[in-house]
């Protein structure tokens, strides 16, 4: 039987997440240290996995709607890899929470190999964002921008640089291998390209003036923002210890990947309209000779 | 609008929501004036050819009520600024009414913008007209450079549906 993905699903999806990061947190609060907690607050392992796997599978769809050598193409080629390494981080770390590695020194050896598929994950997805903005700027778009843009990036800066001044509260800065310890400091910055190229995609969304694939770029655009500030207040030793602050901060962080896969759908679902539309219209003679560079008279 | 009848009055009497006075008034007026006659088929043509679209568009994509109202007011707009000596002078479909189109069923999906800048630039790499515009025989490469435009950022579907919309309103495939 075949289940069909709707954006009912990935909303409800996404409600549940919020719902059970912001109990997680509350458990956190409650019963401080207590396995009950540990198991609260790395619940979140399963239902990551699964919204990957979703953007993963949609990711490819739309990749194979692009012809072969596309920028577009490969952006939504390195956007499918990056779910693909977070699908592998997200099981690896679930994995060792089931095995009871992460308290014993284990920890700081084996465990903290989990930067190595997190900073992939973020790298892939950042080049893949640039991708797509070279793709656009070949029609002029993401090329101008105003003085208020500039405004949510020098937020977006500030909050990456007092992300990496609470440092000593990551998990793998004491790993036992150097390179671990680097790529976990290096983390927020990982975070942060992605989230100022969302807002260059924003600015694009904008210059596209409506229509359906603008809205699907505003999810993607708020995905990559709400993952950098649940970070913030994840890490943030003034913030985590505020009850509301630290319980809005864990939903969001649990339900960001729900706002990709959701993005992703929605781009999908485009092609499927456009795909509809074109049945509308009869076969073109040249249509076999689509995937073709643009030509120019004379 | 010339002869004493406003836009307003020309779309209402066009899409039958003329008043009976209304109504009478400009008939009257067209039977004694050749020239409104001819702007009179004009616009039943392009009423014919708008209804026609539409009814395409809302099958496919099922806007919510509000976009389609926007979508309507935008195409109205148009219509109304639509340069009347153009449109008085066409036989047929010209250039610039595919394009008005070609623009129509394009704009709800990827956006105004995303719609002038794709056109403007399949329109840059195949005109030769001096001033830019596009005369009857760049139509089929105008339609091939929007599509690969739109292919290029919006995926093969786009490229698809603009090629077979374009070929569907060129006077060889209508």
């Amino acid at each position: 039987m075949r289940v069909r993905c709707t954006p009912a699903m990935l909303w409800t999806a996404f409600g549940f997440s919020l719902v059970c990061g912001a109990v997680s947190k509350a458990i956190g609060f409650a019963h401080p240290g207590e396995p009950v907690t540990r198991f609260a607050s790395n619940a979140y392992g399963p239902l990551y996995i699964v919204a990957n796997a979703i953007s993963l599978h949609f990711c490819r769809r739309i990749c194979s709607d692009h012809r072969d050598r596309s920028t577009m193409h490969l952006a939504w080629f390195l956007m499918a890899l990056s779910c693909a390494a977070s699908i592998i981080r997200h099981a690896f770390e679930w994995t060792t929470y089931l095995l009871n590695w992460n308290d014993d020194p284990l920890r700081a050896s084996v465990v903290s190999l989990r930067q190595i598929p997190t900073v992939l994950a973020m790298a892939l997805m950042t080049a893949g964002l640039v991708a797509m903005w070279s793709s656009f700027a070949a029609i002029g778009f993401g090329m101008r921008f105003r003085w208020r843009d500039a405004l949510l990036p020098a937020v977006i800066v500030g909050l990456t640089i007092a992300d990496l001044s609470y440092r000593q509260n990551m998990w793998d800065v004491r790993s036992g291998y150097a390179t671990m310890r680097y790529l976990q400091v290096l983390s927020p910055l990982s975070l942060a390209l992605p989230a100022l190229l969302g807002l260059v995609l924003q600015r694009i969304a904008e210059e596209m003036r409506g229509g359906q694939f603008a809205d699907a770029l505003r999810y993607l655009v708020w995905s990559l923002l709400l993952r950098l500030a649940s970070l913030f207040t994840t890490f943030s030793p003034s913030l985590k210890g505020v009850f509301v602050v630290a319980i809005v901060g864990t939903a969001a962080f649990w339900a960001t990947p729900w706002l990709f896969a959701l993005a992703v759908l929605r781009r999908w679902r485009l092609t499927e309209s456009l795909s509809e539309m074109a049945k509308l219209y009869a076969l073109h003679p040249d249509e076999q000779d689509l995937p073709q560079a643009p030509r120019v008279r004379g | 609008m010339a002869h004493d009848i406003s836009e307003r009055e020309w779309l209402e009497y066009v899409a039958g929501a003329a008043s009976a006075e209304q109504a009478t008034r400009i008939q009257r007026h067209v039977d004694g004036c050749p020239e409104c006659a001819r702007l009179l088929d004009d616009l039943v043509n392009w009423h014919d050819l708008l209804s026609t679209e539409g009814s395409r568009l809302r099958q496919a994509l099922r806007l919510p009520e509000h976009e389609m109202d926007a979508f309507i007011d935008r195409t109205v707009d148009r219509i109304r600024s639509a340069p009347h000596p153009e449109l008085a002078a066409s036989s047929g479909r010209s250039p610039a009414e595919r394009m008005f189109l070609l623009r129509s069923l394009i704009e709800p999906i990827f956006g105004s913008g995303t719609a002038g800048a794709a056109m403007d630039l399949a329109l840059r790499r195949c005109t030769t007209h001096p001033e830019g515009r596009l005369v009857r025989d760049d139509w089929p490469l105008f339609v091939r450079n929007l599509s690969d435009t739109l292919a290029s950022i919006c995926g093969l579907a786009a490229g698809r549906l603009v090629n077979r919309a374009g070929h569907s309103l060129s006077p060889e495939g209508a």
